[in-house]
């Protein structure tokens, strides 16, 4: 009752109306999501490969100089994602590739806050050719097939939408 | 015609736009091939441009195996979901736009890798000053910005091919 209480306020929101009311709001969002995908990606390749051994001569500090790029990357995608949302609450929620990605965002989101609480200082610390510990290498592990599963299930999302009965 | 009727009855082409998994596993696996060679590219355009100082020039030559096999996946996708739908991409402008912001970017990715690799063999590249020198060039700097600007611009293309499609093959059945 109190989830459908918040579908339904999402829905009826200013920007759930205009989202629906203007279909270029939806497409540009689109666009935008997929370029703050490629930030976030490309800027947690960069670091999470760096843990785990690629390139080891370079400072563990140096590539995490890289994090405000990852930040404004998902960013860019929870806004977007914000507006999304907002033009069909009830569709979302039902869609089980939405649940499951939006649980892998969340675990993906623990795990890098773990990393900047355990790890991050001393890692930032290390001196080049500095291996990472084993911890912080299965987070970067973890790291990497987290957010690219996210991007799978993003993509199922339109899957089930097409056909709901997909996978069942 | 012949030829794109011969690519659509393929076998293969048939899976891709027909079965229920064909056509979300080769848009999954374009979306998961585009975030690594994207992703990487514009980290590399970004830390030529000036971001990141620390990280050396040299380190992106070790992750670029993992641009290439990100395009790679994309090479084999985006191929099959041509052939599924080469009928209606072939005058699809979003689709020929994409195709050639690729190309222009591949061709600047190139330049700016050739650049980059004269001025590490002249002068012992291996040296911070060396580095330094390399990405300080303007001309090296504009090729960065064009890179981002051609790749943002082939995603921009790509989401926009869906859109000017007659219509999308899962809303077809």
């Amino acid at each position: 009752m109190i989830m459908h209480g918040f579908l339904q306020m999402a829905h009826d929101s200013w920007l759930g109306q205009v989202t629906r009311e203007y279909a270029p709001i939806f497409t540009t969002g689109l666009v935008i999501h997929f370029i703050g995908l490629c930030l976030l990606l490309g800027a947690m390749l960069v670091i999470d490969l760096r843990l785990l051994g690629v390139g080891k001569q370079t400072p563990i500090k140096a590539v995490l100089a890289l994090l405000p790029v990852a930040i404004t990357g998902f960013a860019m995608n929870l806004a977007t994602g914000i507006v999304f949302f907002c033009f069909d609450p009830f569709g979302y929620w039902q869609n089980p590739a939405f649940r499951i990605k939006m649980t892998l965002v969340l675990i993906a989101g623990l795990n890098a806050l773990w990393f900047t609480f355990a790890e991050h200082r001393r890692l930032a610390a290390a001196p080049p050719g500095h291996s990472a510990p084993i911890a912080a290498r299965i987070c970067a592990g973890l790291s990497l097939f987290l957010w690219f599963s996210v991007i799978l299930f993003g993509r199922l999302i339109v899957a089930f939408q097409g056909s709901p009965d997909l996978f069942k | 015609m012949g030829f794109l009727d011969w690519l659509e009855e393929l076998p293969l082409s048939q899976w891709v736009a027909q079965s229920e998994v064909g056509y979300p596993m080769m848009l999954s696996i374009h979306s998961i091939g585009m975030a690594a060679v994207v992703g990487l590219l514009l980290m590399f355009d970004l830390r030529v441009l000036g971001l990141a100082r620390g990280v050396p020039v040299s380190f992106f030559r070790k992750v670029m195996p993992f641009a290439w096999a990100g395009f790679f996946l994309n090479l084999v996708s985006g191929v099959l979901l041509f052939n599924s739908t080469a009928h209606r991409l072939v005058d699809n402008w979003p689709f020929l736009s994409k195709m050639v912001c690729i190309l222009a970017a591949g061709a600047v990715t190139w330049l700016l890798w050739r650049a980059i690799g004269s001025v590490e063999e002249a002068g012992g590249g291996a040296s911070a000053d060396a580095q330094t020198a390399i990405v300080a060039s303007p001309v090296v700097k504009a090729l960065a910005l064009a890179s981002i600007i051609l790749w943002l611009a082939a995603i921009t293309f790509g989401r926009l091919i869906a859109y000017v499609m007659d219509y999308m093959i899962l809303n077809a059945k």
